[in-house]
């Protein structure tokens, strides 16, 4: 095993640190993250009180906001936490244990297949399942961990209580924030990362109201009120693209593929900019293989390359183009397709399913 | 050329050797060690009164 680098190492030496594979047996409503990410790392009391995140994404870069620097920083700052609440600990209320096992359609995923490990994300989708079975589901509940761009707010990787950017007009902007202003806590709670912000706005209801932010400017402790707005967290399909949860929503086109590289484009008399997939696979598998009958049915075949759907080209992945068609497709509307086969042009329409 | 087979365990020897020196570290011992088992990790945690740091990969 890689041992970890000495400035981690220094930093973690009054932690018990744990390393979690699998999400088998794990309590999920004790150990609450962004269950979309492939790093994530939490910073906890053993009474089940979290002190820090780290580790959150934006849509860019997978590895954007992971630095050694802010990563250590973040770990001397929560002994201080530590230290803080272990003046006055308040224990959150026992429940009993919630693994994700115990959910019916995991457990039924069990059942059906063994399940050698249970990845992070396959969270997100057991819980979607759960809340459309029982009728709580509602569609804004995709938009999880948003952003702090979702406010109009960046961060700096390595120094992240450090704003680098405001965008203009956002709701931090009218709140006051300048660029270079320092956070110090978000909704009453002391953020001291990226991901700290995430679970302040992970936190606040999707409705129009404000957001209290105590930051420093000009070393000046200051407090104003974020005003936001209803349904402020919803994003774009390319903010949703990033997320492995995305791929279980539906409505889905039934097919998927790669882009096509810049060569590959050329060959086939394509600008090197265009949106070109191509299909690898029609999806007539798995809990829905409905899905890749309904695009054969259409007329799609495998290699097809898609140039566009409803006219739109400028999707910048592959996932964006699967995203896009899950947030915007209606059941029971036609999707027209452009498709390129044997050198030649061709049009498809296909029925939505639901 | 010729490799002389024991001449060329001695300098991978030595090379290991210095490459180890290296690497140490006064601060890694104890070697820094990861638990891979959650509810052991926290029960150990509460004893010491020492804070998790959890890392989900």
């Amino acid at each position: 095993m890689v041992r970890p680098p000495r400035e981690f190492r220094e930093a973690a030496w009054d932690y018990v640190c744990v390393r979690v594979l699998d999400m088998k047996g794990v309590d999920l409503d004790l150990y609450r993250f962004d269950y979309d990410l492939t790093f994530a790392a939490v910073l906890m009391n053993p009474d089940g009180t979290i002190y820090h995140h780290y580790g959150g994404r934006d849509t860019g870069d997978p590895a954007g906001m992971l630095a050694m620097r802010s990563f250590a920083q973040l770990l001397k700052d929560g002994m201080e936490t530590h230290a803080e609440y272990m003046k006055n600990p308040k224990p959150p209320a026992a429940s009993s244990k919630r693994p994700i096992e115990s959910l019916a359609p995991m457990a039924r995923r069990m059942k059906a297949a063994k399940q050698e490990c249970i990845h992070c994300h396959t969270v997100n989708d057991v819980e979607r399942e759960v809340a459309q079975a029982d009728g709580s589901w509602t569609a804004d509940r995709i938009w999880k961990w948003p952003s702090p761009a979702q406010i109009g707010m960046s961060l700096d990787p390595e120094d992240q209580v450090r704003v680098t950017e405001v965008v203009p007009g956002s709701p931090l902007d009218r709140a006051g924030v300048k660029k270079e202003d320092r956070l110090i806590r978000l909704g009453g709670r002391s953020v001291r990362s990226f991901s700290d912000v995430q679970r302040v706005l992970e936190e606040t209801p999707n409705h129009a109201g404000s957001l209290l932010i105590e930051f420093e400017h000009m070393t000046r402790a200051e407090k104003a009120m974020i005003p936001i707005e209803e349904g402020w967290k919803t994003g774009t399909p390319l903010t949703l693209s990033w997320r492995p949860s995305m791929w279980g929503l539906r409505p889905n086109p039934g097919f998927g593929g790669p882009m096509l590289t810049g060569e590959e484009k050329a060959k086939l008399g394509l600008p090197r900019s265009d949106f070109a997939i191509r299909i690898q696979y029609l999806i007539t598998w798995g809990d829905h293989p409905e899905d890749g009958r309904n695009a054969l049915k259409a007329g799609f075949k495998k290699d097809d390359v898609v140039l566009s759907v409803a006219g739109k080209k400028d999707f910048q992945t592959t996932q964006h183009f699967q995203a896009w068609f899950r947030l915007t497709q209606k059941p029971g509307t036609d999707a027209e397709f452009e498709v390129l086969r044997e050198g030649k042009v061709q049009n498809i329409r296909m029925k939505v399913i639901p | 050329m010729r490799i002389r087979p024991r001449r060329a365990v001695l300098t991978l020897l030595a090379l290991l050797a210095v490459l180890a020196a290296r690497d140490a570290d006064p601060q890694d011992d104890p070697p820094f060690k990861w638990r891979t088992d959650l509810e052991t990790a926290r029960a150990q945690a509460k004893t010491e009164k020492k804070p998790l740091l959890l890392v989900f990969r």
